[in-house]
């Protein structure tokens, strides 16, 4: 079966080369031709349970895929594979409630749902539980007001995952933080700007502004007070995608700087024959072989249902390392051409930074291991 | 830090001060040795057939991180000792194989003598030379540098030129296990270093020793496919010690970052401490990750075309570890620097990283046979 879907991407997708990947970035333009693509391979909906019409993969078998095609088309690719998957397929079939999957799901095997998740806010980006967009009761109805900032594909999106606070107490508790499934395109009062950025042009990620929009009781996923917890199992998830994203791309640019390394001829030997040129890519190849052993075990307790969390921490704290040293190497073994935007070799290095700083960065998954996994006294 | 007590019963002897003990003391853990004989813990890769307990790779190397998170390095000579036992096993002849119910005991020693000062890591460019004579046995002459308890070992498998190279290169090479102690034909000289101090090392000149032919290990001039089958076995076995001292010393910090106070706060409560600390447990749980599929591919087979797999385990395992046991030093301050166990684990791991394979040939491997990289030879 996996395999079969392997060799489904190879055929599939092999038309959308770097030259297509550029382009979408230089113009910040939706791959839609990609996205129609693997949607119809049915890459969206790998996690969607069978009775809904999707293939209810394993997560240790989503992971690999999400690997595979970054490895082959790098971040934006990988992203998208994600936010179907995780924003839309998964949260809603284990969180929702009947109603919202009846409603949802069979959109979501139809492919009409583009999925988006909004927790960041000028003011809380790892600081959370600082957020301040609101959801206030009124008449058995929510009145949302706030903003979020860098939400990837809000401006295109039918299903967003919203985390506001529906509590008037002002605590910096996890409790009183509700998460919302709403369809931005149902409501007024929703506007997006875009962002001029460095990382995931071609998706996109945007300033959204909640005013005063009036969404339904209906529309909170999992229960009311209880969006942290409802996060959880998403994030976790998110973490392990983006750990496979990291690896594929990095794998991706491990592969290119080899190959050139191969090819370029200076100083009458190959430019690879050394050291200084080969080491690091040694050093990187096996880097990414560690790191994707922890994503394997990470996923396997997630499907054994046991606690994966340092598993998951720890797999996109090191694939997102690991691919961003390889990339800044390879930006090395290229040379001045690792500046031509059209080579797409720099474009994987900005788009692998970010995996540095968000969905979390660097210094909080170190600073969440040394509490939870080490017992070491909180920093901050 | 790993769930299953293997030492069981006679753990509350060895530990991390005995460990720091033995090696304080500059003597061999034979107590430690003969705790571990007793109960033949030096036939677990020996076939049941032959005496052994025949137990899988995987289990073996968890055996290693278990022991090692509790001896440190004092592990070396007990994975050596298995793999000698194995080897034994798989290749002996009836004669060597007789040997193998006081090797699997500990009541033999045993080592191998491969190294040579002007080969260096180019172990195909060794030059001791073994010659027929006309009975059949062999001469054997030549010198060799960084033995491992040399003098102690009763028995030395030696690899010797048989034949010259030829086309492949990794051809003529026949190793020679040394039973008999021949006195005025073998000298040893002690070398001292800078850690490992519980095992001396010994260069050992050997001056026509005579050896029977039913002493060859394996097949005459075809030594290099059985041992390299054997290094990679010993890569990944000694990773597992690695990732176990690492661990030995990543608790001691915790310990000491948890409780101690400067400043009016625990050190551990400052990132500067606290994040090389995650940071090292992080990797060491990658290298066991890593490990662990590693060994599963040896118990199933897959290992054979995937031979530089060990290479990057090892690679792996000896940095995580280093960076483990100089954060858990950094940690420990002045405390640390002082004679002990964190001290040793730091001077026993910086050997590991040039020997039995430095870092840059396992990058080298990785290089070539991985990733396709031109050679150095080319
Ligand atoms: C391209 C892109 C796409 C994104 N997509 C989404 C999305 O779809 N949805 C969404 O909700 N968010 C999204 N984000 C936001 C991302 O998750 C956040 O940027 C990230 O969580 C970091 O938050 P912040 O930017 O507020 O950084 P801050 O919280 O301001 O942190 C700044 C820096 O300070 C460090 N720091 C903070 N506190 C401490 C401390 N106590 N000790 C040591 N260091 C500390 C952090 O590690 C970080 O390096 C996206 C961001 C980008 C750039
Ligand atoms: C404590 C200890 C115990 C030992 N036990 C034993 C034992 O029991 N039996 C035994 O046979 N041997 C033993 N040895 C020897 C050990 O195996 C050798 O030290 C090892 O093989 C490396 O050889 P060398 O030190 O001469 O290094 P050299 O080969 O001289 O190398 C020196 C440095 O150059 C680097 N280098 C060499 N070639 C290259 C290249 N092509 N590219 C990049 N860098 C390169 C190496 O990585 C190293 O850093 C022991 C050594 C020690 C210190």
């Amino acid at each position: 079966m996996l395999d079969t879907i392997i060799s489904y991407i190879n055929q599939g997708t092999g038309k959308f080369d770097t030259h297509y990947w550029v382009e979408k970035d230089k113009k910040a333009e939706f791959p839609g031709e990609f996205l129609e693509v693997i949607r119809n391979l049915g890459l969206t909906t790998l996690l969607l349970p069978e009775e809904y019409g999707g293939s209810g993969l394993s997560v240790s078998d989503y992971v690999k895929i999400v690997r595979h095609t970054s490895s082959l088309h790098g971040v934006a690719a990988g992203d998208l594979i994600m936010a179907h998957n995780v924003f839309g397929a998964f949260s809603i079939s284990s969180l929702g409630s009947e109603k919202q999957k009846e409603k949802l799901l069979p959109r979501i095997a139809r492919n009409e749902v583009i999925s988006s998740i909004a927790i960041t806010e000028p003011n809380a980006g790892t600081d959370t539980l600082n957020i301040s967009t609101r959801a206030d009761r009124s008449n058995g109805e929510f009145i949302l007001s706030g903003r979020k900032i860098w939400i990837t594909m809000a401006h295109i999106s039918d299903l967003m995952l919203v985390l506001a606070k529906t509590t008037k107490e002002k605590t910096r508790s996890t409790k009183g933080m509700t998460l919302f499934a709403i369809n931005p395109k149902e409501h007024s009062g929703i506007t997006t700007s875009r962002i001029d950025d460095i990382a995931l042009r071609s998706l996109g990620s945007c300033e959204v502004f909640f005013d005063n929009v009036t969404i339904s009781e209906d529309d909170i996923l999992g229960e009311e007070g209880e969006g942290w917890r409802a996060l959880t199992g998403i994030l976790n998830l998110e973490r392990l995608s983006t750990a496979s994203i990291s690896l594929g791309t990095g794998e991706l640019v491990l592969n290119s700087a080899t190959q050139y390394a191969k090819d370029r001829t200076l100083f009458g030997k190959q430019l690879g024959a050394n050291q200084s040129i080969q080491f690091p890519l040694a050093h990187g190849k096996i880097m990414l072989e560690a790191s994707w052993r922890m994503i394997e075990e990470a996923a396997r307790k997630r499907d054994a249902g046991e606690d994966g969390m340092f598993e998951a921490n720890a797999a996109a704290y090191l694939s997102a390392s690991s691919a961003c040293a390889l990339a800044d190497h390879s930006m090395q073994v290229f040379g001045g051409m690792a500046f031509s935007v059209d080579m797409g070799i720099e474009l994987h290095w900005r788009n692998l930074r970010l995996f540095r700083v968000g969905p979390v960065p660097e210094q909080m998954t170190l600073s969440l291991i040394a509490r939870h996994s080490l017992g070491l006294p909180p920093s901050f | 830090m790993y769930g299953k007590d293997w030492l069981g019963e006679f753990t509350s002897e060895f530990d991390e001060d005995y460990y720091t003990d033995v090696s304080e003391k500059e003597e061999f853990p034979e107590k430690f040795w003969q705790s571990l004989g007793e109960r033949s813990k030096f036939g677990l890769l020996v076939s049941k057939k032959n005496g052994g307990s025949g137990i899988s790779f995987t289990e073996f190397v968890k055996n290693i991180l278990d022991m090692s998170s509790k001896v440190g390095t004092l592990t070396y000579y007990f994975v050596a000792q298995n793999l000698s036992a194995k080897l034994f096993d798989d290749y002996g002849t009836q004669k060597l194989k007789s040997f193998l119910p006081e090797v699997m005991t500990g009541k033999s020693k045993v080592n191998l003598a491969l190294a040579e000062e002007q080969s260096g890591a180019d172990a195909l460019s060794i030059r001791t030379r073994a010659t027929p004579a006309e009975n059949g046995d062999y001469e054997i002459s030549g010198e060799k540098y960084c033995v491992t308890n040399g003098k102690n070992a009763d028995y030395l498998m030696v690899a010797a030129r048989t034949s010259d190279s030829g086309e492949k290169k990794s051809h003529g090479l026949t190793v020679f296990v040394i039973t008999r102690k021949q006195p005025d034909r073998i000298k040893f000289k002690e070398l001292k270093k800078m850690g490992l101090n519980f095992l001396p090392l010994y260069s050992i000149s050997f001056d026509r020793i005579i050896i029977d032919r039913e002493s060859i290990l394996g097949e005459p001039d075809r030594a290099w496919s059985m041992l390299s089958k054997t290094f990679a076995a010993d890569r990944l076995a000694l990773s597992a010690m690695f990732i176990g001292m690492g661990n030995m010393a990543l608790s001691r910090a915790l310990d000491y970052a948890r409780k101690r106070v400067v400043f009016g706060r625990e050190i551990g409560a400052n990132q500067g401490i606290q994040f090389p600390l995650s940071k090292a447990y992080v990797e060491l749980s990658a290298s066991r990750a890593y490990l662990e599929h590693s060994a599963r591919m040896v118990d199933g087979g897959g290992i054979e075309s995937n031979r530089d797999l060990p290479m990057g385990v090892y690679y792996h395992a000896v940095r995580a570890s280093s960076s483990a046991i100089d954060a858990s030093l950094q940690t420990l301050g002045a405390s640390g620097y002082l004679s002990g166990m964190v001290e040793k684990l730091f001077r026993d791991i910086r050997y590991y990283r040039m020997g039995p394979i430095s870092e840059q040939l396992a990058l080298v491997s990785i290089a070539e046979k991985t990733l396709g990289l031109p050679g150095v030879r080319e």
